[in-house]
């Protein structure tokens, strides 16, 4: 068996799905032990509801996105793959914002991000397999329109 | 507490397998386009992004029922017409956005850690995505949606 692929079985998909939910103590959502929205906004809206006094919809303080960000700076470190690049002037610097703002408006919308819908598809949900179908659509009409 | 240090320290580590397996969970879907239209000759490893979350995940699924049926939530309850209708949405723009940007959202935040601008932009718009949804669109979309 592939190693990369006991990687992705063991970090991606056992390990979190269990730790998660039994240090939780607590219900989470379906397979929640890696979701790029989910945590990201369980993260942005514990901030808000700090800042605010009210109450921003959130399970806990999660801070994976924060790791993934660190966990690759260090590999990237460590392998030689740091990129140092200043964007130059005239660059489309609105593009790529406004491609995140959308995608986690629709990640939202879905209420997962890739990863999870895989993760869904694993504990049997239904609803994961109409995500990955029109996940699957999105990604082929964007392609048509790059080939 | 303890959830924070430990999704951070899962954040690390799948960050870091991340960058150095060059990971992203979008290209099983680009892979499957590609062997659709171009007939481009594929194999099982192509898609193990996919294989390996889902059976880890159902793995997980199986181990959480053996040791309690009431730590995890398990069961799926009642899908609405409104559910339906986010997850067409939502999972055809995400598609969508994450072609265009070459990656999907872990691989931006990846890509922001290995020090990556326009990675670092794509991130900086997801975050103010997510808070302009929780205070102008989440209502509205309850709302019409359910």
């Amino acid at each position: 068996m592939e190693k990369r692929f006991i990687v992705l079985f063991v970090a991606f998909g056992l390990a979190p799905n269990v730790i998660m939910p039994l240090l939780s103590g607590e219900a989470l959502p379906r397979a929640y032990g890696i979701c790029m929205i989910g945590h990201a906004r369980d993260l942005a809206n514990f901030i808000l509801s700090e800042l605010s006094g009210h109450y921003f919809s959130h399970y806990h303080l999660l801070l994976t996105t924060v790791g993934v960000i660190i966990g690759a700076s260090i590999a990237a470190r460590r392998s030689g793959g740091l990129r140092k690049r200043e964007l130059k002037l005239g660059e489309r610097k609105a593009r790529p914002f406004i491609y995140g703002f959308g995608a986690a408006i629709s990640a939202l919308l879905l209420g997962a991000c890739p990863i999870r819908v895989y993760a869904q598809l694993g504990w049997l949900s239904p609803l994961a397999l109409i995500g990955l179908l029109f996940l699957t659509l999105g990604a082929f009409t964007a392609l048509e329109g790059k080939m | 507490m303890l959830l924070a240090l430990a999704s951070l320290m899962i954040g690390v580590v799948i960050g870091y397998l991340g960058q150095k397996y060059y990971l992203c969970f979008i290209s099983p879907i680009i892979t499957l386009y590609m062997r659709i239209k171009y007939k481009v000759r594929t194999t099982l490893a192509d898609y193990d992004a996919f294989l390996g979350v889902m059976t880890g995940a159902a793995m997980a699924f199986l181990i959480l029922l053996a040791i309690s049926g009431e730590t995890v939530a398990l069961s799926a309850g009642a899908i609405s017409v409104g559910d339906v209708a986010r997850s067409i949405v939502g999972g055809f723009a995400l598609g969508y956005i994450s072609v265009k940007v070459n990656g999907c959202p872990f691989r931006k935040h990846v890509e922001a850690g290995e020090g990556e601008i326009e990675s670092m932009l794509f991130i900086v718009g997801y975050y103010c995505g997510i808070m302009y949804y929780s205070l102008v669109l989440s209502e509205i979309v309850s709302y019409l949606l359910g």
